[in-house]
């Protein structure tokens, strides 16, 4: 890869053409128009100060606190998992390397309802037991969901570049006679690091745009405070100021991890997987043990548990639940489609820019990925109602084109999903030696046509997965969703939304469950191309992920 | 994909030029919504869309929609809500003889902004056997520090709380109120956590011996055919409080007509209909609520829980005083 890059920058080429400064000005207006209109909204801030005095000290503590649970445990837990299933055989250690991902199909709400419901007083373990846990609903509690949910970020990460990369390395420090803990201390963590600090990133980031799963426990976050400012006590003004200061915090925690990475990055000087160790008896075993717990937890017990909650709650009549899949299947599918197109402009435009600002500047797509669901929405509500009333303005009537139907909502989940789409373009697009292209050139190919004949064919596999990733997140995504949406069009996360924040907890399994096995088709078809092909990793890292 | 996006907006178009037909933004979603739904249109013909979400946020896309939001009606499920979408600007106010004839006039607002259509009380529970019925008999005893650290109440950010508040803050003073919840917070036997039903369930897993819930939560328990609800149930004891002065707080689920609405005759239609004896079936049953409308039976469960006296304070005033309730509680120490 880095070689590749070195090289594209060497060739010689023509100043930008237009559209790549088209695609610039695009991309800046689709990150960028959400947070300048929350930025925009002036008041008098009387809000902010009444929140300053009150609970804001609170939000801000519960939200670097949750962080600082989560990351942490989150690059542990990836970064030993995928350590031990990339040096180790023990039993079961085959499936358990690809079951450790499936986590990634369930949303932290999701799970945050199926474990109360099965710790509250009068659940299941109640009826099996006659114990209750009623502390689930707390910061700690809220941190351990979302580890469960989010581990696999570090362990996808770090398992490429354990398994592809670390043979050599590993080799010799066997030879010279680290094993156990000490090998993965000396080598498998200064290796992983970069892949480990881009995983516990990404998790950090999810930790603080999360909404469903404090609002459930109750723990006041910022984000949670953004969403009170705004919706509850009305005041755009405090909103986007807390907004502004969350956005800050993102860009130091950004701005730390590329530092924490540094400049390291390996070249794939070894592509053999490195040559695995058998462990047998108590050791082997304990392994076993170490690596299920987290599939279990993060996964099967959920999924159990809404299995359970399914069976015992009433099933919904009149076939009402058609419409609502049917939904939630078009949005994703809206998504992912356009998705697909933006993305591939924006990774081209990527590819054949020559000047570092034009890159950075598509760079900034990424920072879409860490502002808050509900931040998005709110800040396109207020441009696009505005683009609304021109449209009005010209032709007459009153629908409201852009809020009034799905556009607003898929063009809000651009925002917040592109950068899952981008990261595996980039990747393909990098794996595609620029010799070919002279080579294509040099037969009189111009660029349209090399794009159609040489890069398209070549970038399937990461379309595919591109497309698969958008659409999963679609599926889960609630705060956007839930603020955007048109009439008649309720998606799974949203029904499920409303039957848990009305205390039905155990019909929200239902749609739970649906949105469980809808996102983890792809993430099965995502695992198996990865597995199929170890050397272009579908399943990509989307923010500053390693070179 | 692109042809399955124009023909999914030409759809859109297409109906919005044919039948008529009435845009409901709605904070309400029950099993009965259905019935309720159908049969308006089966009585009028006209179509119902739907937009189902929580109050606030609701409130928040109409005020950005402005003047062409496409709602033609605004259901919220509480009074404070109501007072905020009127607030807003996002009311008209409707003259309708059936309406002012059938909806009590504490449960309306004064120039017909808005009309409550069923209501809830916010009752006190108690574990039977830990707390005798005659110790608590009004919501002031949750302050007494004869009670002791044995009280359940969920999160001061809960409206339900808000508007509870208020009610202290118009009947005893904003001094009084604040020492009413200062005293909560002394009693409580644990910190806020969950929603109603979990204060419920709390109680009769013995975490605290007083409760405080909206009255369709334990209804819906009692209602419930799942063993471990029913003993929730048997182990509760209820107490519709302040019987001897002013009354239990109670709240409604209301609706009104939108500021802007497109199609204004449909919805006075609308309201109208919630208030015929039918809907106020579908409308109160879906939730175990009181209909609003006299002579209109509610669910069984609620004939369980027996007759009360109901304080008659305007709903309105909740939702004015709730700016000073969320300062109370903040000051208070109630999270």
């Amino acid at each position: 890869m880095v070689i590749n890059r070195i090289m594209s920058d060497d060739v010689p080429r023509r100043a930008e053409p237009l559209w790549i400064w088209g695609f610039l000005l695009l991309g800046g207006l689709l990150i960028g128009l959400p947070m300048v209109t929350v930025l925009w909204s002036v008041g008098d801030g009387q809000g902010l100060h009444h929140l300053w005095q009150t609970v804001l000290p609170e939000y801000g503590r519960n939200s670097i606190l949750l962080v600082m649970m989560v990351t942490p445990a989150v690059v542990l837990l990836g970064g030993v998992t995928a350590w031990c299933t990339s040096l180790y055989t023990f039993p079961g250690s085959g499936w358990l390397a690809w079951a450790l991902v499936l986590p990634l199909a369930l949303p932290p709400y999701i799970v945050a309802y199926a474990y109360t419901d099965f710790f509250q007083s009068g659940g299941l373990l109640y009826q099996l037991s006659g114990l209750y846990f009623d502390r689930l609903r707390s910061l700690p509690g809220a941190a351990a969901i979302l580890t469960l949910v989010l581990y696999p970020y570090a362990y996808l990460s770090a398992r490429a570049i354990f398994a592809r990369q670390a043979s050599a390395q590993v080799a010799a420090a066997r030879m010279l006679g680290a094993k156990g803990l000490r090998l993965f201390w000396r080598v498998g963590l200064p290796m992983g690091w970069p892949a480990l600090a881009a995983g516990g990133a990404l998790a950090a980031m999810e930790s603080l745009a999360d909404y469903g799963t404090v609002a459930f426990f109750g723990v006041p976050t910022f984000t949670t405070g953004i969403y009170r400012a705004w919706f509850g006590l009305g005041e755009g003004a405090t909103a986007a100021r807390l907004s502004a200061c969350l956005l800050a915090f993102i860009a130091l925690f950004l701005w730390a991890e590329r530092s924490a990475r540094g400049r390291r990055s390996f070249s794939e000087a070894s592509n053999a997987p490195p040559l695995k160790r058998s462990l047998t008896g108590l050791v082997g075993w304990g392994m076993t043990l170490w690596c299920t717990a987290p599939v279990v937890l993060g996964f099967a017990v959920p999924m159990l548990l809404l299995c359970v909650g399914s069976l015992s709650s009433p099933m919904p009549g009149r076939g009402d639940w058609l419409p609502v899949v049917g939904a939630t299947l078009m949005i994703g599918v809206a998504v992912a489609g356009l998705g697909l197109l933006l993305a591939l402009c924006f990774a081209a435009a990527r590819r054949f820019a020559r000047r570092s600002p034009v890159r950075a500047g598509i760079s900034m797509v990424n920072f879409g990925y860490a502002i808050p669901g509900s931040v998005v929405a709110v800040g396109l509500l207020i441009p696009m109602t505005w683009l609304d009333y021109r449209l009005i303005d010209l032709f007459g009537g009153r629908q409201l084109w852009l809020t009034g139907s799905i556009i607003a909502l898929v063009l809000a989940l651009q925002v917040r999903f592109l950068p899952l789409a981008l990261r595996p373009l980039e990747a393909g697009f990098s794996r595609i030696p620029v010799e070919m292209e002279a080579a294509g050139r040099s037969l009189g190919a111009g660029t349209g046509l090399l794009f159609a004949r040489l890069h398209l064919p070549l970038l399937a596999p990461s379309l595919g997965a591109a497309c698969l990733l958008l659409f999963v997140e679609t599926v889960k995504e609630l705060p956007a969703t839930l603020i955007l949406r048109p009439f008649n069009m309720d998606t799974l996360a949203v029904r499920a939304h409303q039957l848990a924040a009305d205390e039905r907890l155990s019909q929200a399994a239902l749609p739970s469950l649906v949105i469980a096995f809808i996102a983890l088709l792809p993430i099965i078809l995502l695992n198996r191309q990865t597995a199929a092909r170890p050397r272009q990793a579908a399943l990509p890292m989307p923010v500053g992920a390693y070179q | 994909m692109i042809r399955l996006m124009t023909l999914m907006i030409v759809a859109t178009v297409c109906q919005s030029a044919h039948a008529q037909q009435l845009n409901i933004y709605s904070a309400r979603h029950y099993e009965t919504d259905e019935a309720l739904y159908e049969g308006f249109t089966d009585m009028t013909g006209i179509r119902l869309n739907r937009l189902e979400g929580g109050s606030d946020e609701l409130i928040t896309r109409m005020s950005r929609e402005g003047r062409y939001s496409p709602a033609d009606i605004l259901i919220t499920v509480d009074a404070g809500r109501l007072f905020r979408a009127e607030q807003a600007g996002l009311f008209q106010p409707i003259q309708s003889e059936l309406l002012q004839k059938t909806i009590p006039a504490h449960m309306r607002h004064p120039d017909g902004l808005w009309f409550g259509f069923s209501s809830r009380a916010r009752m006190i529970f108690y574990r039977k056997g830990d707390v005798a019925s005659s110790e608590i008999a009004r919501y002031e005893d949750l302050a007494d520090p004869a009670l002791g650290k044995r009280l359940c109440i969920r999160s001061s950010s809960n409206i339900y709380n808000l508007s509870l508040t208020a009610s202290m803050i118009h009947h005893l003073g904003e001094k009084a109120a604040l020492d009413w919840g200062k005293g909560m917070v002394a009693n409580l036997a644990r910190p806020p956590q969950g929603g109603d039903t979990d204060q419920l369930r709390a109680v009769a897993a013995g975490t605290c011996s007083v409760a405080v819930a909206n009255s369709y939560y334990f209804a819906r328990l009692m209602a419930s055919d799942r063993p471990t609800d029913k003993a929730v149930i048997n182990r509760l004891g209820w107490i519709f409080p302040n019987q001897s002065d002013r009354g239990t707080h109670v709240n409604v689920s209301g609706a009104g007509v939108a500021a802007h609405a497109p199609n204004r005759e449909a919805a006075i239609q609308f309201l109208e209909y919630l208030a015929s004896p039918a809907a106020q079936q579908y409308f109160a049953k879906g939730n175990h609520e009181y209909p609003a409308v006299a002579g209109v039976a509610g669910t069984a469960a609620l004939d369980r829980l027996g007759e009360f006296q109901a304080d008659r304070l305007n709903v309105s005033v909740l939702g004015q005083k709730q700016a000073s309730a969320q300062r109370l509680v903040d000051q208070s120490g109630w999270r």
